[in-house]
């Protein structure tokens, strides 16, 4: 029972780091591609 | 995989919502902008091309900053403003930055507590407001890049024209850039104030953004 509960805080843990990663990877990949767009005068 | 799914299912409805949303502004930004392109004897472009576009990038950021913004704002301005009766404001006497035991850091910190939130000195004290910084950096970052695809679609516009073409730093003091900065952030500060007023006398069952139902309207900082 133990084993499980450590298992499913892991999983728990790793689901939040995905969806902050997830999130920031959005944003400055969005204004890295904009910022890209506008100095290559697209 | 359900656990995944039910444990961030708030995070991941907003990413469907704005994946879908994104589409429908470059499909429709495409189309008005393609109709424009025509109605100047010029080329029209593809879908693709399109969401590379200034036209399009101007469009994104504008929003995008204004959102950083809104929030940057609220979140520093809730350290200090209060809102009686409001779930978006915290206790009255709760004003300002609160104590190291209040907000559990340095010598208060718990065992499962962050770890920069437990060492004190400059980590503790960067990650203390690290998340202002986040959104500010954010917020800059997307109002920058307004300012350069802007002044790009600007230009581009211009040589349409035959208009005389501006620098960086001439778009910077052009109405066209402030109008579309201010119709942004009115609309922001409008619905954040609108937030904060409402949950005092209105509610919604079961919203964490909301007080219960049966709290009275000058209780303050409760969730439902």
């Amino acid at each position: 029972v133990a084993d499980a509960a450590l298992s499913e805080t892991r999983s728990s843990l790793a689901s939040m780091r995905a969806s902050f990663a997830i999130y920031w990877i959005l944003i400055a990949g969005g204004i890295a591609l904009y910022l890209t767009v506008g100095l290559t005068h697209n | 995989m359900r656990r995944f799914v039910r444990d961030n299912s708030l995070s991941i409805a907003c990413f469907v919502a704005f994946a879908i949303s994104v589409v429908g502004q470059a499909l429709a930004g495409q189309r008005t902008f393609n109709e424009d392109q025509l109605a100047h004897g010029s080329e029209t472009v593809s879908f693709w091309r399109y969401v590379v576009s200034s036209d399009f990038g101007a469009a994104v950021m504008e929003n995008w900053q204004s959102e950083f913004l809104q929030f940057t704002f609220f979140i520093l301005a809730t350290v200090w403003l209060v809102q009686r009766g409001s779930n978006e404001s915290k206790q009255v006497e709760k004003m300002g930055r609160e104590s190291d035991q209040e907000q559990r850091i340095g010598q208060y910190a718990e065992s499962r507590s962050p770890r920069w939130a437990k060492t004190g000195g400059w980590r503790t004290a960067l990650y203390s407001n690290s998340l202002v910084i986040a959104m500010t950096a954010v917020f800059f970052g997307a109002w920058g890049t307004q300012s350069i695809t802007g002044w790009n679609d600007f230009n581009s516009m211009q040589r349409d024209h035959d208009g005389p073409t501006v620098t960086w730093t001439g778009y910077l003091v052009r109405p066209d850039f402030w109008e579309s900065t201010f119709q942004n952030w009115q609309s922001e500060f409008l619905a954040v104030g609108a937030m904060a007023v409402f949950t005092i006398y209105l509610r919604q069952r079961g919203s964490p953004e909301s007080k219960p139902v049966g709290a009275p309207h000058e209780e303050t900082a409760t969730s439902g």
